[in-house]
């Protein structure tokens, strides 16, 4: 036989399976299943591990950044200032090129609503240097990093809807922060630099009054020249470095510049949370392998009749095998398409839980990837039908052996089995902990107060005013104005402005001087800064400690007061009496010394269970800048996602270009954040559940094929004298064992597991949760013995007269 | 306990009928039999006319349909699934055609099944296994696997099985029938030789030279005795 499988082998094996509906159904479903877990995880894998980023020569971009340790313990990695943007840009012999970029969010009004958009402000070149070009116009010159230049390019997107695809858009201007700019560029539809999106690119400012102080805002991206290391690129920078420090000796002594692969930079923290999703997902499929192959095996045995008659006619064992094999090929090609709209609902779903994540569905367009896509079905598919092949093969010796004995099966046999069952269960054993732990965490985080009442609250960012000419005070009557007007919305109670989003992990910070507390040398206090109106504390239903809160005469010409929470009366004031104290920013030479006359608990504002220590609140009616964002919150008794428009309403009414970030609830905020460990824990749950259903499975299949396989021993024995129950007992035990034995291993296994999770969760594991483990345990075996029960108790049924039987 | 010359086994209008996809096989009709403490039994007939079907119901593998059944003057007819396990235990060891060795155990381990199903210390389990499997002659191949045994020794060792938990009768359905004529002759005398211990023995056999071994024959044609039941 050259050719073992041919059509009509795949003909006669897709008939042969038919005739099996229930085998080939579970057999079908379990291919399925493992096939699409595994392609998708291996396509999210392929998307950050392996593929190339897409850009020219990707392999010799590099991420420049700078560490700004103060001591050695800890690196401080830091953005670049645009003088080393500039020196570096000038002067490096190891980089052909190098460009900055820092995201922002920019107003964009005109041809159409007030609209904040995402955008990103660039370096001239920067397009080029990473390989991409406009597909109309161009990208930015030297000449226009000024702040005069009023260019701008646009995203395909923002093309479309604003200008409807107009060919002539290079002529028009687009309203960017109230500000008119020319449209030079428009990207190509889906692009992004570095798995930013963004809608507008602006011309970085670099001229030379920005080139002086130690703000450091900006990303950068090298192009190492051809031939060099990494360890000359580090020395170049380096040097480049030490005549920064000559110039300007406060800003730039200590700061060493750090040179990154950019996969590295942009993906390398992802890759242990892949990594570990991939063993997860592998150790899944291998689970269900292995189950498909007892369930193959129990086929085998089942299918014994068939198979004799078919040798006893003259078949050749190969064409016997062959069969099999080709049973398993038609199990591949009908689990492939399923299979593929499995691993793309995956990731969509993956996706909807974390919209940060930068690989979705559209990753399995892709050919590698759907190469693995057929690769995981044929092997699983294989693997379903290899044990039956052996078992087929096997079969065959033994009818050539003659029937030599009646005894049933090996030790062998049994203890390799055993082993399987028992690393099943080990590994479920470890998901189930790791996501019960998970999901008991994220519990914890959202059960956490958090310093405020997130229900009955909507909240609006808005976008930053760059409008340059207004005052403190013109700042703080628009705020006046707006929440005048939100006040005015039926349904809100109070409205206020905060400066936070309550986006995960985003804070602002100052430095900060305490009044008659010198700093020691070489040290600088820091506090997270907000800028608030009066009335905020009253909208979160933030508990005042001591003191008061603002009010409406805490404005510009009267007394400058703050207000502090615990932990920056705990330990920046270290016990002093808070209320009394005098604070001031560091930052700016004449900024003025405050009271604190109130203290708050804490708020966790950038993201549940984040806690951000020491933080300063100020009056925006009486302290702001251009910068400091604001943010409406209005509490509402009713739903507060029905005040989103009349809110947006009412910010246009009182500022008609005003651009709103968006409006939502801050229970959708708090549950946004999240999102990363809500959908670790259901990751690791899922899979925890589809390895205990499989181990579950796995039980009742091993036990029944015992029962099946052993029915001759079995009858024996109770001939003997074995009773009704202890032929019970031994059957539950002989299937329930190995799964304990496992159980232990995994108790075991799960101690590391838990250890290793502590890097992964904001809320500590603690000893008590050790009754969780315990849990596990107990509805584990409680679980598997009702498993092996439901086939153990054919075991009774079975007739001792059996063993009269020759 | 029972002396030699008392009935052990009393059958009184035996039968069973068997009911397979609506055909009813009489396999047994209203069979009367005594066999007394110490006698050796050969039962014989043609192939389908009941015998294995008799043995499973003295052996308490099967329940008549009809009739009534008395082992060691206890009526043991209508007793559970759990009760008739106990008493199979207790009173009857058992030889097989097929030896039906358990191929995950040891040979000791074989001979000692029986026992563990009656709670028996370990130490009396070992003993009364070296003994049994000293009457055999199959003391040197303890931890032996079935499968490494021949054929005569298996059914060695299944003899030693079915003596050494002491039962009351042995039952052994056509035991030489898997062995060639030098074994089955070994297996033969090594029930002889139990027989002339004190042994009761029911033995099912189609080969005349060994059932004139047995003190009495008995004849099944079509489910029912030929000869005149009980007549010794
Ligand atoms: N479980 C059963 N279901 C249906 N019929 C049965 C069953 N067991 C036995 N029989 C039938 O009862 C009759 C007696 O069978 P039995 O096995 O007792 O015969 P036997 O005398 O032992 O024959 P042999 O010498 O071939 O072993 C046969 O006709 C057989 O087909
Ligand atoms: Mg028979």
């Amino acid at each position: 036989m050259t050719r073992p499988i041919r059509a009509a082998t795949l003909v006669h094996a897709a008939r042969m399976l038919r005739r099996r509906p229930a085998f080939a159904g579970f057999a079908l479903a379990l291919v399925t299943v493992g096939a699409a877990a595994a392609t998708a995880i291996l396509a999210v894998a392929h998307a950050t591990l392996l593929r190339p980023l897409p850009y020219r020569q990707p392999e010799a971009l590099h991420d420049l950044a700078v560490d700004l340790r103060q001591s050695a313990r800890v690196a401080q990695r830091s953005a670049i200032s645009a003088r080393e943007l500039v020196a570096w840009r000038g002067a490096s012999r190891t980089l052909a090129a190098v460009g900055g970029y820092a995201p922002t969010t920019v107003a964009v009004t005109g041809n159409g609503s007030a609209e904040a958009v995402a955008g990103m402000l660039v370096s001239a070149g920067l397009f080029e240097l990473v390989g991409a070009s406009p597909q109309l116009g161009r990208e930015f010159r030297r000449d226009e990093e000024v702040a005069t230049s009023a260019v701008a390019v646009i995203s395909e997107r923002l093309w479309a809807t604003r200008f409807a695809r107009d060919p002539a858009v290079l002529q028009r201007t687009l309203m960017v922060d109230n500000e008119a700019r020319q449209i030079v560029g428009v990207m190509p539809a889906r692009f992004s630099l570095f798995f930013q999106p963004a809608d507008v690119w602006l011309p970085m400012v670099l001229s030379a009054d920005r080139l002086r102080g130690p703000v450091r805002t900006f990303s950068a991206v090298g192009r190492l020249r051809p031939g060099v290391s990494a360890a000359q690129l580090a020395t170049d920078l380096a040097q480049l470095e030490a005549t920064l420090v000559q110039e300007e000796p406060d800003v730039y002594r200590g700061a060493t510049p750090v040179a990154t692969p950019l996969r590295e930079a942009l993906l390398g923290n992802q890759r242990a949370t892949i990594s570990i999703l991939l063993v997860a997902v592998l150790l899944l499929v291998g689970i269900g392998a292995m189950n498909v192959a007892g369930l193959s095996a129990a086929d085998a045995v089942a299918q014994q009749t068939t198979t004799m008659m078919r040798l006893a006619l003259g078949a050749h064992p190969v064409h016997v095998m062959s069969l099999r094999v080709a049973e398993g090929a038609v199990l591949a090609l009908l689990a492939l398409p399923p299979a593929l709209a499995g691993a793309a609902l995956l990731l969509a779903a993956a996706r909807a839980l974390n919209p940060g994540l930068i690989v979705g569905p559209e990753a399995l367009a892709d050919l590698p990837v759907i190469a693995y896509a057929v690769g995981a079905v044929a092997v699983m598919g294989v693997l379903t039908m290899l044990p039956a092949a052996l078992a087929d093969a096997r079969l065959e010796i033994a009818s050539l052996a003659g029937a030599a004995s009646k005894a049933t099966g090996t030790r062998r046999e049994r203890a390799s089995r055993d082993v399987i069952l028992g690393a099943q269960v080990a590994i479920t054993v470890v998901l189930l902990v790791a996501a019960t732990l998970l999901t008991r965490n994220l519990g914890a985080l959202l059960d956490r107060w958090p310093g405020f009442e997130q229900r009955g609250v909507v909240v609006a960012p808005l976008a930053p005013s760059r409008a340059a000419r207004e005052t403190v005070q013109d700042r703080a009557r628009r705020v006046e104005r707006i929440l005048a007007e939100v006040q005015q919305v039926p349904g809100v109670a109070h409205a206020a402005t905060i400066q936070t989003r309550f986006v995960l992990n985003e804070n602002m910070q100052s430095a900060i001087d305490i009044d008659g507390r010198p700093a020691e040398a070489g040290s600088q206090l820091t506090a997270n800064i907000r800028h608030v109106s009066p009335a905020i504390f009253a909208v979160l239903k933030t508990r005042l400690v001591a003191g008061r809160t603002f009010d409406e005469t805490d404005r510009e010409g009267a007394r400058v007061v703050a207000v502090v929470n615990e932990s920056f009366a705990r330990q920046l004031l270290a016990g002093a009496p808070p209320l009394g104290a005098r604070i001031r920013r560091a930052n700016r030479a004449d900024a003025p010394w405050m009271d604190i006359v109130g203290v708050v608990e804490d708020v966790a504002d950038a993201g549940a269970g984040v806690a951000l220590g020491p933080t300063l609140y100020v009056s925006y009616l009486q302290q702001n800048t251009p910068t400091a964002r604001v943010t409406v919150v209005a509490r509402t008794p009713g739903d507060p996602a029905a005040l989103a428009d009349p809110v947006r309403r009412a910010i246009w009414r009182a500022d008609p270009d005003q651009a709103i970030e968006s409006t939502l609830p801050l229970e959708a905020l708090v549950a946004r954040s999240v999102a990363e460990p809500r959908l670790r824990a259901m990751l690791v749950g899922l899979f925890g559940a589809s390895g205990l259903l499989l181990v579950l499975t796995g039980v009742h299949a091993t036990t029944q094929h015992a029962v099946v396989r052993r029915t001759r021993e079995i009858g024996i024995r109770s001939a003997l004298g074995a009773t009704p129950r202890s032929l019970l007992v031994d059957t539950l035990v002989g299937s329930v064992r190995p799964a304990i034995i496992g159980l232990g291993a995994g108790v075991v296994l799960a101690v590391p597991t838990v250890a290793g999770l502590q890097a992964y969760v904001r809320e500590p594991v603690r000893p008590s949760d050790a009754p969780v483990v315990l849990l596990v345990v107990i509805v584990f075996v409680v679980l598997a013995l009702i498993a092996a029960w439901l086939p153990a108790r054919h075991a009774i049924r079975i007739s001792p007269t059996i063993a009269m039987r020759a | 306990m029972t002396t030699p010359g008392d009935a052990l086994i009393t059958l009184e209008g035996l039968g069973k009928t068997f009911l397979t996809d609506e055909v009813e096989t009489r396999a047994l009709v209203d069979v009367s039999l005594t066999v007394a403490v110490g006698e050796f039994v050969a039962i014989s007939g043609p192939s389908g006319c009941g015998k294995t079907t008799l043995l499973s119901i003295l052996g308490l593998l099967d329940t008549p349909s009809a009739g009534r059944y008395r082992l060691a003057g206890e009526d043991v007819t209508g007793l559970t699934a759990t009760e008739r396990a106990r008493v199979r235990n207790r009173q009857i060891g058992f030889i097989f055609q097929a030896f039906n060795l358990i191929g995950e155990l040891t040979v000791e381990e074989n001979v000692a099944l029986p026992l563990t199903y009656r709670g028996m210390t370990v130490t009396e389990q070992r003993e009364r296994v070296a003994d049994a499997l000293a009457r055999v002659g199959m003391s040197h191949r303890l931890k032996h696997y079935p499968a490494q045994l021949s054929g005569g020794q298996q059914q060695r060792v299944a003899v030693a099985r079915a003596v050494a938990g002491k039962p009351a009768i042995l039952l052994a359905d056509e035991p030489t029938g898997n062995l060639d004529s030098a074994n089955g002759e070994q297996v033969m005398a090594l029930l002889a030789a139990l027989h002339g211990a004190g042994s009761t023995i029911c033995m099912v056999t189609h080969d005349p030279r060994y059932a004139r071994l047995a003190d009495r024959e008995v004849h099944l044609f079509d489910g029912a005795l030929a000869a005149p039941a009980g007549a010794a």
